[in-house]
């Protein structure tokens, strides 16, 4: 494969120097994208490894804490279980912030869930169910694994995203950018000694000319 | 090709200059943040970098009173173009980190390495922060 070079370039000594400076700035640049990009593939994993399992508590919760509630249903009529959650106060304080993981801004959700007894929701024991008490304690349960799990997904998207752009960058950089740097730096070098050996055999043919019209004449 | 030469270096430079730009204007005490309600810091670029409220109280568990005025937060974890480990310098910074890795001979400076590095983001993730330095 031919190596691959800036076009129109002038072999001069200062358009060496010029490109000497911006392959030191691109092999710098090359440098830190690398290790930010190995330092986002580590959060990744990190983050990865704190989803294992998680949508599947969430799922299990949320199909208990659902059958309880048909189940009630059953038992004590939709409408009764309607009224009965009207009674019901939020029981969740959630505070949405963000926070920044090497420039990607990343949810942070504070959460407060408050475990409550039977007597603390709100609703009358006479006319409610035992499975509306396990529905609504299940429920509760699952309220913070989606929290959480909203927080890690979104933040695994994101993350994703980054490390995508942060890639293509030092894969330019290190495919095409520096090694055309690096060829065109060696084509001008290549050039300059050229012209300098050219110099010096013109300089010897004219001396030898001289040389030779002084015998002569 | 100049034209072109200087739009790619200036895109190198600004990629270069926008590793930093997450860094907080202004990094706070921990006896700040332990007063905030909602703890936080505002980066370079307008962003706000949230704490979460466990992770600063496990750092004054670490640290003791007296001292929490000195220790600034978040913490900055150096990433160099030239070294390979990551570097973590202040003599407080240094003893919750090593309190939390466990390691030994923490003085002003130390390097750490991706297997520590991975525990302590997993442990700290809002309290520290990379940076890179660019010389």
């Amino acid at each position: 494969m031919a190596q691959e070079m800036i076009e129109g370039i002038n072999p001069t000594r200062m358009e060496l120097l010029k490109l000497k400076q911006r392959e030191k700035l691109a092999v710098k640049g090359h440098s830190l994208l690398k290790e930010k990009r190995n330092a986002l593939i580590m959060e990744f994993f990190n983050i990865l490894e704190r989803v294992k399992g998680s949508r599947e508590n969430v799922t299990e919760k949320l199909k208990e804490a659902y059958d309880d509630l048909t189940a009630a249903q059953i038992i004590m009529g939709d409408l009764a279980v309607r009224k009965a959650a009207l009674s019901v106060k939020e029981s969740v304080q959630l505070d949405i912030d963000s926070r920044s993981v090497m420039g990607v801004v990343v949810p942070v959700m504070d959460y407060e869930v408050q475990k409550r007894t039977i007597v603390q929701r709100g609703y009358g024991f006479m006319d409610t169910s035992v499975k509306l008490d396990d529905a609504a304690k299940n429920f509760e349960e699952s309220i913070a694994l989606i929290i959480e799990l909203g927080e890690i997904e979104k933040t695994i998207i994101l993350l994703a995203g980054e490390i995508e752009s942060t890639k293509r960058r030092v894969n330019a950089l290190e495919h095409i950018i520096i090694p055309r740097l690096k060829n065109t730096v060696k084509y001008i070098e290549m050039r300059l000694e050229e012209m300098d050996r050219e110099n010096f055999v013109r300089l010897k043919m004219i001396k030898k000319t001289m040389e030779m019209e002084a015998t002569h004449g | 090709m100049t034209n072109h030469s200087n739009q790619s270096d200036r895109l190198l430079k600004k990629q270069i200059l926008s590793l930093n730009r997450h860094l907080p204007r202004q990094r706070k005490t921990l006896k700040e943040l332990l007063e905030e309600d909602r703890p936080h810091v505002v980066g370079v670029d307008g962003t706000r970098h949230r704490f979460k409220t466990s992770e600063i109280k496990k750092i004054a568990a670490i640290i003791p009173p007296e001292e929490q005025t000195l220790l600034k937060l978040p913490i900055y974890l150096e990433i160099g173009s030239q070294t390979s480990g990551t570097l973590i310098s202040g003599k407080l910074e240094l003893k919750v980190i090593c309190h939390i890795l466990k390691l030994e001979d923490c003085n002003n400076e130390k390097y750490i390495y991706r297997p520590d590095l991975r525990i302590l983001r997993k442990e700290l993730p809002t309290t520290t922060q990379y940076i890179f330095i660019v010389r």
